[in-house]
């Protein structure tokens, strides 16, 4: 592995939260490099784990303006060609008025604002919850 | 004429359409054609495009492809699509390529369980 891979890596860290579930957590600026860095990491991940779900968390962006949100539709569109939903969490109530604000449209990206709604989602699509073990 | 009865296989009744790894748009139209006129002969239920043979495409290719599966599906047919490899998908997001003409899945067992319910789904729907 070279060090500009290992780089892409160790900035964009991707995770099995799950069988079949990805997470990623973005954190700092997006720029057209960045998002390229994150789309090459997630895709290379599906293909390597035929994952059905991938979280990103893009609570630790600095900026989420209109260029940012294209690269996310980007990303979200490259999952989807590999069977792969992208669900985007993190968004924050400010994100949220600035993405109106801006006119921007996520179209059918799923989005929420909490990593474990995102994750919940996910288990359920898949058929699977998480129970309360009745002993503890 | 393309040998579609070597570049299908039927499992279960269903089809799984394998593309050729040195296919071309210029080509895939009669490709199509061929594809559309087994279907009907073999009264296939649906269909899976298996794409792992392709490294790469361009947007000729892409379009080309696109609008076999939108034939094949204009026949009421169950269709769906797997083996695109990430080199692909980042391609075709940079082309700015619309993905939801097609269905796509990871792994061809998924595939096969989609088609079958979804057809099921239909039929019951008739």
């Amino acid at each position: 592995m070279d060090l500009e891979q290992l780089e892409k890596q160790e900035n964009n860290p991707i995770n099995v939260l799950w069988d079949d579930v990805l997470m990623l957590p973005v954190i700092g600026m997006v720029d057209s490099k960045r998002a390229q860095d994150i789309m090459d990491i997630m895709l290379e991940e599906i293909e390597r784990t035929s994952s059905q779900f991938v979280i990103m968390d893009v609570r630790g962006v600095v900026v989420v303006d209109s260029a940012v949100a294209n690269h996310i539709v980007k990303i979200t569109k490259a999952t989807s060609l590999m069977g792969c939903t992208t669900i985007i969490s993190g968004i924050t109530p400010l994100v949220a008025q600035s993405l109106v604000h801006l006119g921007i449209d996520l179209g059918d990206i799923v989005t929420t604002a909490r990593v474990s709604d995102a994750f919940s989602l996910a288990l359920k699509k898949l058929g699977l919850s998480i129970v309360k073990n009745e002993q503890s | 004429v393309y040998p579609i009865h070597e570049m299908i296989k039927l499992v279960d009744g269903y089809g799984i359409f394998s593309i050729p790894a040195d296919v071309d748009d210029a080509t895939l139209p009669e490709i199509s054609s061929e594809l559309c006129t087994f279907i009907v002969q073999h009264n296939v239920p649906g269909l899976t495009f298996d794409l792992s043979n392709l490294h790469s495409v361009d947007r000729a290719l892409w379009s080309a492809l696109i609008r076999m599966i939108l034939a094949t599906g204009s026949l009421g047919v169950a269709v769906n699509t797997t083996g695109i490899c990430a080199g692909i998908a980042s391609t075709l997001a940079l082309l700015g390529s619309d993905p939801t003409s097609i269905q796509a899945f990871g792994t061809l067992d998924r595939c096969m369980t989609d088609l079958k319910n979804r057809s099921k789904n239909h039929r019951a729907s008739l």
